[in-house]
């Protein structure tokens, strides 16, 4: 019990952590996009307005960043510490692209941000706006090589586990980084962040409106945003698709819960809220094909045969093999010194079994099923907040479009309180993501409970408690700065 | 590229920044400077020591004449202090720091092989 304790405060504690960041990281990746293309306009314009507005959401842009930057370093701590097991487990397949994220996040950033910053004056309009463009094309380099990282978890490609060195080590790089969940995951988070920069700017152009002041600025800023946005969406959309496909066939059981599917089938409904269903929506999503086979949770309990005839192990079957796996990896390590044929004979056995390695650790298979409930309704929220916003940015470019904006008061407030809401959204979406691979921290190979290392319990709840004060606090102090910097605004004419 | 020849890439280009700043042999005939970096030889020419020094002026002016960003640049040191200097250091040592490759190997075998009895 107070393992299991231990695993759900190692895990409370890195969930804190991913999720500040994530509050930084999109924001960043947006409002990049949005600041470069108000940069091309003033270069391509020559119209100085077009630099001011630049500008000042460059200003906004620097203090999320200043307080956004290291969070990510904490997660990192708590590798090392918390999941030791893990870390060492999977080698230099997540050592590498971190350390690739380090080196190419610090040389672009220290490089194009102070282009970007200092160089108003120091370099040319076009080297200025290259710099810029970098900028926001660095911070999305970065995210590269976290989310290659990630993906690795969601599916394992590109490896072999070596029993000598307790550890997976890559045999094949381009695997890695080429992994399919990799590709759509990369572009599902970049262009949230798109939206979610969109959002941001349209709300506090919104207040703006709302205030009377700064309106050429902010009509000019949310018709700009409003593209930006509505173009990310899309993208977004098509991103979510591919990634919906990926989930399908990689971690069947994630899009079970998320979908709150006990039995499948052929012409798997999709659900729209408990009770509302769309027949057949499911299959087509996931498979692009109406009669799409679907797994259910109870398919993949007791085993099943998909339509192309392949046969599925059930739960039992595959911890039957895990623990096979498990036996042969104790054997081989008692025995490689003493006994070399037997120990030949474990290696064998645990290579055959090796993809159930992780399943040997877990004691039911109802220890399979992630949080159904908490992964169904953070799928809902996602998914019904992004299309409120897209519908949101295609009204309020509409409405811009038709010289009526500007009038529309509660077009504007809705606007501005939906700044909150881009944010629970990509939050939602990290929470289908992560806990929905319960209780995988490596699909297939090993669960949390393995991974987590043996650390005491008040260690870990007194360093999360120290984090919700230290956030909590740097989050005031964003939104202080923030605020007063909205507050200043961009002083530029009407005219 | 593997991850140390990362590494060296790193360190290199770190190393042949620094050093380009500071004046090293001139040659006169070919009107650069020359050193000598992992037994391959760099020349840093007059043009390239001018973009170095703009470099430097770009940083220096930039950071002497910064306005808002003053709280920003003081919100990050507190940040590094209180993650490098408090967390770091007291909170989160890594389970696996002080022990070379093999006892690390031994640890972490010894941690799965556990948790696999305590299962059965």
């Amino acid at each position: 019990m107070d393992e299991m304790t231990l695993v759900d405060w190692s895990r409370l504690q890195f969930a804190l952590t991913a999720g500040y960041h994530w509050i930084f990281v999109p924001l960043t990746l947006g409002l990049a996009v949005i600041m470069a293309t108000m940069e091309t306009l003033y270069v391509v314009k020559r119209d100085e307005f077009w630099k001011q507005t630049a500008k000042f959401w460059m200003k906004l842009f620097g203090i999320n960043f200043a307080v956004g930057i290291a969070t990510g370093i904490i997660l990192e701590f708590e590798f090392g510490t918390n999941w030791s097991n893990y870390s060492w487990f999977v080698g230099d397949i997540f050592g590498a692209p971190l350390a690739i994220e380090g080196i190419f996040a610090f040389f672009m950033e220290a490089t194009f941000f102070a282009i970007m910053y200092f160089g108003w004056n120091k370099v040319s309009k076009k080297t200025h706006l290259v710099a810029t463009w970098l900028t926001g094309i660095g911070a999305a380099i970065s995210a590269v090589w976290i989310l290659v990282a990630n993906s690795w978890m969601q599916h394992p490609v590109g490896m072999e586990f070596n029993p000598d060195t307790v550890r997976h080590e890559m045999v094949d790089f381009w695997a890695l980084v080429l992994n399919p969940v990799a590709i759509s995951k990369f572009f599902h988070s970049v262009f949230s962040g798109w939206m979610t920069g969109a959002i941001f700017v349209i709300g506090l152009s919104s207040w703006y409106l709302l205030k009377k002041r700064e309106t050429r600025f902010a009509l000019a800023s949310i018709r700009v945003a409003a593209v930006v946005g509505v173009v990310g969406t899309v993208a977004l959309m098509a991103s979510g698709d591919s990634s919906g496909i990926h989930v399908a066939k990689y971690q069947p059981m994630k899009l079970a819960a998320a979908e709150g599917l006990q039995d499948g089938g052929p012409q798997a409904p999709f659900s729209i809220v408990p009770g509302v269903e769309v027949p057949g929506m499911l299959s087509m999503l996931a498979t692009h094909d109406f009669n799409g086979y679907v797994p259910g949770i109870n398919d993949m309990l007791n085993g099943y045969t998909d339509a192309e005839g392949n046969v599925h192990l059930s739960a039992e079957q595959k911890m039957e093999r895990g623990k096979t796996a498990l036996k042969a990896f104790n054997d081989y390590r008692a025995l490689r010194d003493t006994d070399p044929v037997k120990a030949e004979q474990a290696r064998k056995v645990l290579d055959e079994n090796v993809e159930y390695f992780g399943y040997g650790y877990i004691d039911s298979p109802q220890e399979l099923v992630p949080n159904v409930d908490l992964v169904y309704w953070a799928f809902r929220v996602m998914v019904g907040l992004g299309s409120f916003l897209l519908l949101l940015m295609v009204v309020v470019l509409w409405a811009e479009w038709k010289k009526k904006l500007e009038g529309m008061t509660w077009l504007q407030w809705v606007a501005l309180l939906s700044i909150p809401l881009v944010y629970l959204a990509g939050q939602a979406g990290w929470i289908v993501a992560e806990v929905g691979r319960q209780p995988w921290v490596i699909e297939g190979l090993l669960p949390v409970k393995a991974a987590v290392s043996s650390v005491s319990v008040a260690a870990v709840q007194t360093t999360f408690w120290l984090f919700v004060a230290i956030f909590t606090l740097f989050l005031v102090i964003e939104i202080r700065i923030m605020i007063n910097a909205i507050k200043q605004g961009p002083k530029i004419s009407n005219k | 590229m593997s991850l140390n020849g990362l590494r060296i890439w790193y360190c290199e280009n770190m190393f042949l920044f620094l050093w380009s700043i500071i004046p090293t042999n001139w040659n006169e005939s070919t009107k650069s400077y020359h050193l000598n970096l992992r037994n391959r030889s760099v020349s840093v020419d007059l043009t390239m020591k001018k973009t170095l020094k703009n470099i430097w002026n770009l940083y220096y002016d930039g950071f002497k004449n910064m306005t808002w960003g003053r709280p920003l640049w003081l919100l990050i040191f507190l940040k590094v202090i209180i993650l490098f200097l408090v967390l770091r250091m007291f909170f989160f040592k890594p389970v696996l720091s002080g022990k070379n490759e093999a006892e690390k190997i031994e640890y972490v075998g010894e941690q799965l092989s556990r948790t696999i009895n305590n299962n059965q």
